[in-house]
Formats: structure tokens, sequence, C-alpha cells
């Protein structure tokens, strides 16, 4: 069992999740959002996030607008849709749910000795 | 000197060498066919030229020098492996993990380095793959050059084996760069980076690594070995599958060719013949009917050719692994089963044929027709089909041909001598053949030809018997004994040579030495009565005959 791949698959799972809630408080084009998840250590490799963008859009909780940019390709800011924040907002309390319930869980099974 | 090429990536222009634009193609390729299906596809690819761009324009900043693989390689690694992008809701979980467990296996490749290799770049590039300095390895195949000797045709067999790492990426697998690796590249930098930052780690966090170290060297020397073996295994089985397939397809190639172009090419007919009868011709005096000959073609075809046929095709499969034609196995074993069932229904049926033998044996006293010499003189005459005397004495068998518009077939007779307790000279005929019943074996062997001619002091045999085509080929023989009594002298005339059959003398002498001699028949057997001493070496018994007297001698 390999540890890397348990962590990746962890974070697979909840980086739509973070994607959705980066966006939701201002537009942002993938070079911003890249920076935030790599720094949140949510993201290893970048090519993960546009293929997760482009079926968040295709899904309607995104849409996004073109922007020049003075050093280098067009930007396409992404924002969220109304359908895409109604979405946003039952994964954040699905999210506190699981949270809770899984630290719950951890906090009662914790062995002794850990810190 | 290198060529450079100049790309368009989101409408920003960059100019790259040509080894690092192969890379980089390759990589948005491979992220295209990933999302082939998926409907986003053309953004998805957008979206990432878009970033490379960004990535490129970010290293370089604003000079836009020249994109080197260095950098496609760095761009790449941050984008990660296009099997890592996996985060889609349809693919489960445990095929990614898969996924991503055999690009992990295949993140190094073993290749000759010949950019910096010494002789052939072998020692070179098991150093990148073991990722030790290549002196090591180096130093090891000298040491094995020196004492061993074996070294060196290990190392060639490894020049041969290894494939030289030509192509950009080729080169890039080689070393282990993350030409399409992500997290995985990254992982590998940690590891291979300075002990130092890993002492400086925790404790526990240092046995863990060192300890994954260890086992990844292991695995690596594991993968090292099967590239070997398998590279070895390739060769030979390509080599093998080479030489099936050219065995195989020869072999169909003369079978065909026996069957089908010999029938043509030696075709006789009126009074021409052949020494040797080709197959129809065989077949058409052995067989009782056209459907035995076609049973017996086909039934061998099957049973010989198809083998030869799987071989074959075996051979191709060696070269080609992945060429494959369904139910093939089965079919030739189908085939074979029917070959060699009408082969032995055939041998069955043509057993029957000969399994009865009859003789007609007819004994003519020529002492009573006139033979009254003291000396009779033994002679073949011509051959009265026109055949050619010495290809028809070294032409065993029998042969086929027209006269007068009849077929005939003909056959060598054989002649003996032996003693006869009465006073006169006799010829025994003894004319025998086979067939399924012992009244049709008489019938075959009744209608027999066979004439000789004789005077008062000679006899002369015709070479061949002969019979009509009708009878068919069923073991016909001729057998001529000649009795002649004790105290009789014949001559052997050299003409005889050709049709006698292991004359029993009292030397032991073999036929061809026999003729053109004087024989006496004693009560011990047929003496020669002018042999030269000592002709016969492997004799121990020698005999000299002078002046009427006979000397004896034993060595």
């Amino acid at each position: 069992m390999n540890i890397e791949n348990s962590k990746a698959q962890l974070r697979k799972g909840i980086l739509e999740f973070c994607a959705l809630a980066l966006l939701q408080k201002e537009e942002a084009y993938p070079s911003d959002l890249l920076n935030s998840l790599k720094d949140a250590e949510l993201i290893v490799v970048e090519g993960t996030l546009y293929p997760l963008l482009s079926r968040l859009k295709n899904a309607g909780l995104l849409t996004y607008r073109w922007e020049e940019s003075k050093s280098g390709p067009p930007r396409k800011y992404y924002s969220l849709t109304e359908q895409g924040r109604m979405f946003y907002g039952e994964l954040v309390s699905s999210w506190e749910e699981l949270r809770n319930a899984v630290d719950k869980l951890v906090l009662e099974n914790q062995p002794p000795k850990e810190k | 000197m290198k060529r450079t090429v100049q790309v368009n990536l989101s409408g920003q222009v960059f100019t790259i060498d040509e080894d690092a634009y192969e890379v980089l193609s390759a990589y948005l390729k491979r992220i295209a066919s990933l999302y082939d299906r998926s409907a986003g596809k053309d953004e998805i690819l957008s979206d990432i030229e878009s970033r490379i761009a960004e990535l490129l324009i970010e290293r370089k900043g604003e000079s836009k020098e020249v994109v080197t693989i260095e950098d496609v390689a760095a761009v790449t690694a941050i984008m990660g492996n296009p099997e890592q992008f996996e985060d889609d809701s349809m693919d489960d979980t445990e095929e990614s993990y898969r996924t991503n467990y055999s690009s992990d296996s295949s993140k190094k490749r073993l290749y000759r380095d010949s950019d910096n290799g010494i002789i052939g770049g072998v020692c070179s590039g098991i150093a990148y793959y073991f990722g030790i300095d290549p002196v090591w390895i180096r130093l090891f195949f000298g040491l094995s050059f020196i004492f061993f000797g074996s070294g060196v045709i290990f190392y060639i067999l490894l020049w041969i084996i290894i494939p030289e790492a030509r192509s950009a990426s080729e080169k890039l697998n080689m070393k282990g760069e993350p030409v399409n690796i992500g997290s995985i590249g990254k992982t590998i930098e940690k590891e291979i980076g300075s002990l130092g930052e890993k002492i400086s780690n925790s404790g526990n966090n240092f046995s863990r690594t060192s300890g994954r170290k260890i086992e990844r060297g292991i695995d690596r020397l594991a993968h090292f070995l099967a590239e070997i073996f398998r590279g070895i295994f390739k060769v030979l089985g390509k080599v093998l599958g080479a030489i099936f397939l050219m065995i195989g397809t020869f072999t169909i190639i003369f079978m065909i060719a026996g069957i089908i172009g010999v029938a043509d090419v030696i075709h006789f007919d009126s009074n021409d013949w052949s020494s040797s009868m080709n197959i129809y011709e065989w077949g058409d005096i052995v067989f009782t009917s056209g459907t035995w000959l076609l049973s017996a073609i086909v039934g061998f075809i099957l049973l010989v050719g198809v083998p030869f046929l799987a071989l074959a095709y075996g051979g191709v499969k060696l070269l080609f692994p992945r060429f494959k034609v369904p139910y093939l196995g089965a079919s030739f074993f189908g085939l074979w089963f029917i070959g060699l069932v009408l082969s032995i229904m055939t041998a069955f049926s043509i057993g029957q044929e000969f399994s009865k033998e009859e003789k007609v044996v007819k004994t003519v006293v020529l002492s009573d027709r006139g033979l009254i010499a003291d000396t009779i003189n033994l002679n073949v005459g011509h051959d009265p089909f026109g055949i050619s005397t010495n290809r028809a004495y070294y032409a065993n068998n029998d042969f086929m041909m027209k006269v007068d518009n009849r077929r005939i077939i003909v056959g060598n007779v054989e002649f003996d001598i032996q003693q006869s307790s009465y006073s006169q000279v006799k010829l025994e005929v003894k004319k025998s053949a086979q067939a399924e019943s012992n009244e049709e074996a008489g019938i075959r062997a009744d209608s027999i030809q066979y004439n000789f001619s004789m005077d008062s002091s000679s006899i002369t045999f015709d070479p061949f018997f002969s019979y009509p085509q009708m009878h068919l080929l069923r073991d016909q023989e001729v057998r001529l004994t000649l009795k002649i009594p004790v105290g009789q002298v014949v001559y052997l005339d050299p003409s005889i040579k050709r049709v006698m059959d292991d004359i029993q003398n009292v030397t032991d002498m073999f036929d061809p030495k026999m003729v053109s001699h004087y024989w006496i028949m004693n009560s011990e057997g047929l003496t020669c009565l002018d042999c030269k001493e000592g002709r016969d070496n492997e004799d121990e018994i020698s005999i000299d005959v002078d002046n009427m007297s006979i000397d004896v001698r034993i060595k």
C-alpha cells in the first residue's frame, strides 16, 4: 500500500470542492487557482486542474470570460454560476457533517500515546 | 548545432529545439489521446497549452530565448503525467491506481548511452539506470575482461540487446528525467537529493526513506535483470521465429511443387520413359480408383503439410506477437486428424490389395529344345523396348510405358543359377503377383509376359517382363532360375549382369564380378574356372585354376 497514493486519493476527492471554494469568493484564472491549491498542498501536478474545470463548466457550475494578458496568452477568468453557488452551498454543509464525523471517529479511535 | 522549430502555443510564438519539440508534442498527444472520448477534449488541451505557454514565459522571461529540452522537461514535470490528471468520477479508483502503478514502473528504461559511452555506451546506460557513476560499471566490466574474459561476450550481448537511446524522449527515459512524470519525478528528485538533507530530517523519517531506497535498489536490479532476459528471449524468439517460418514455408512450397509442378515437368508419353515416376503415374498404377488416389494425396498433404503450416504460423507468431488468427490452432489439428484418417484408410485399402500372393511357375526343359553344348553362353539381349541399357540397369524400379497404344508396366527380372538333380538343363520361370484374392493374384501372375530365346549353345534373356497397366502395380515379379546338372559349364556374358540376383558360388563372389568368367557346376556349387588368384581380397579362400588342376588355398 503506497502512502502517496492514499494521500492523492484523499486530495482528489476534495479538490473539486476546494476549487469551488476559491472561485466562490472571487473570479480567478487557472494560475491563481493553482497557486492557492499548491500552497495548500492540495494539488501536486497542475494538469489535474484543467479536466476538472472543464467538467465543472460543462456541468453548468462554472462560467468564464476571456481577458487579455500583457505578458502571455489570454486568460480565462472563471466564476461560479448561480447553480454553482447552490452546489457549493450543499457541498459546504456536507463537508461540515463529514468533517465532524471523521474528526470524531479519528479522535475516538486514537491510540492513547499519540500527540 | 541544433535545429529549432517555431511553435504557437495559445497565440504565443516560441522558438524551440527540435528534440524539445518532439518531447512536447508527444506529451500533448498523450493528453489528447487520454481525453479522446470526453466532451471537453479541445478545451482541456487548449487550457493546458495556454498554461504551458505561461510556464515557458515564466522560465524564459521576456527574452524568449530558445526553449530547450530541459525547459520542456521542467514544464511537463509541473503539469504532471497525463495519467495522473484522472480525477474524473467515471474512472474507478482501482483503475487509476493501476495506471499510476504502471507508469511508476516504466519511469526508467535501459538504453545504451552512445553520447557518453566509450565503446557502445552499455556501461553508461546501465549507470543511468541504477543512478550511479558509470566508472563503477566500467570497472566491473574491465575486471571481468581481465579475470573472466566472459565479460567480453556479455558486453557484446548487452550491446546487441540493449537498444540505443536515439530520440530525445528515449534519452530522457534513459536518464530517468521526467518526460511524463509529475509527482514521481519530484519524489525521485527528493530521494536522490543530498543525504545531508535527509539527515536533517527526523531520524524516524530517515530510516524510512533509506529503507525505501534499498527497496528501490533491489527493485531496480530485478527490473534490470528482467529487461536483459526479456531482451535475450526476444532476440532468440525472433531468430527461432524466422527459422520456423522459413522451414515451414519452404517445405510447403516444395511439397506443392512436388505434387503439382513435377507432374507437369516430367511428363511422358509414347515411348519416352522416366526412371522415376511422378506421383500421379505412380498413383495411377497403385490405386484401384481415382478416389483412392485422391484420398491418398489429400491425406498425405494434410498429414505432412499441416504440421509445417503450423510451424510457419508459429514462426509468424514469434515474429509478430500480435498476429492472431482465431481458431487456427484447432483448425490445424482438425485438418491433420482428417489427413491421418484418410492416410490410414488408404493404407488399409492398399494393404488389402497386397494381402494375397500367387505364383505361376513354368519350367522349360531346355535340353529337350536343342540346348546341347558343353558350355552354355548366358546373355541378355537387347531390351525390346529400346530402353537405354545403363539407365535401366540402375533403375531398379518398375516403370510404365506405352506400346502399340497399350499402356504396360515393365519390370526387371531376377536371374539365378542352381544345381539341378536331373541331368537336363532346365529354366524355371516363376511369375508372381499380389491381390486381394488368390484368384485375382493368379490372373495377374498369369498375365505377365516374359520371353527368352535360345539356340544350341546360348540362352538370351529379355531384361524385362511386362504386364498390362490395368493389372496395377502389385509386386509383380519374374524370377528365372537356371537349373544345371553337375559338370555343366556356363559362361556369364557381361550383359547378364543387369539381371543377376545373388547367384550362389563357392567363393561367395559378388554378382558383378562373376561375369566374363566360365563357371562349372560341381557338387559344392558354382566354381569359377578362369578367375585370377587374389582378385577378391575379401575372400579368405583363393582358387587357382591351372591346366585342369584346381588349387584351393586358404589364406
